[in-house]
């Protein structure tokens, strides 16, 4: 997986385990921190916590999930306006 | 901790969020009527002796729906005003307590199957809430975050 590839992966995660039913939670939280735990261990900064990675890419992840929602919406208009 | 977190009442927190709702969203929205429907809901719990650990924790989840559906509404792609980030600081920091305190009694007596999920997904529900605080309120300077960013994901970015 490529850098890119694998910021994405974490976001996706991330916000999959915001959206979705409380019986998934543990499984996009393990998820989502075994994405994160391998980017730092792939990273001079081992020593980092996963709390200061989450916090360091929170911008990001906010910027994402405007964008999905955004694209939710669109996807709705859409819809709403096939005959 | 505890004697202060036995005090706590969901019913103080939707009412506060839904006073909140109230005065900040004009006309009133269809979340700050579900938030007022809460409020009546825990409020029949306030005062009453808490055995009824399953609607604790149902009324939990939703709680935490609604919060989520309120920070995505009012707090993403803007900035927010300082009294509403006071709010959602002050309401997430008590959706933690509460769920802190149902934590405990589940671990206690697990009744989570009656609502279809695990003592884990409870965890990892609250775990994201910690997430969350750590994200929106932790802290950290761009210089830091830019720093982290370029250690661990290089020019990627």
């Amino acid at each position: 997986m490529g850098r890119d590839e694998h910021i994405e992966a974490i976001l996706a995660a991330w916000y999959e385990l915001q959206e979705c039913a409380p019986a998934d939670r543990a499984g996009w939280l393990a998820r989502r921190n075994s994405l994160l735990d391998q980017a730092i261990a792939a990273s001079p900064s081992r020593s980092l916590s996963r709390r200061e990675l989450i916090e360091a890419l929170a911008p990001r992840f906010n910027a994402y999930k405007l964008a999905r929602r955004q694209e939710h919406q669109a996807k709705m208009a859409d819809k709403l306006r096939q005959p | 901790m505890l004697p202060v977190l036995t005090r706590w009442r969901l019913g103080d927190t939707v009412a506060l969020m839904t006073t909140q709702a109230a005065t900040l969203e004009s006309p009133r929205s269809a979340r700050a009527q579900a938030l007022s429907f809460l409020a009546e809901e825990a409020a029949r719990d306030v005062g009453a002796p808490r055995q009824n650990l399953p609607f604790d924790l149902a009324l939990w989840f939703k709680t935490v729906k609604l919060f989520h559906e309120f920070e995505n509404e009012e707090m993403l792609g803007q900035n927010p005003p300082e009294n509403l980030q006071r709010a959602h600081r002050s309401e997430l920091a008590k959706l933690i307590g509460f769920g802190e305190f149902v934590l405990e009694r589940l671990r206690e007596n697990d009744v989570t199957v009656q609502l279809g999920v695990t003592l884990a997904d409870v965890e990892a529900t609250l775990e994201e809430l910690y997430d969350r605080q750590r994200a929106w309120y932790g802290g950290m300077t761009d210089p830091r975050r830019e720093q982290i960013l370029d250690e661990v994901f290089g020019g990627a970015r």
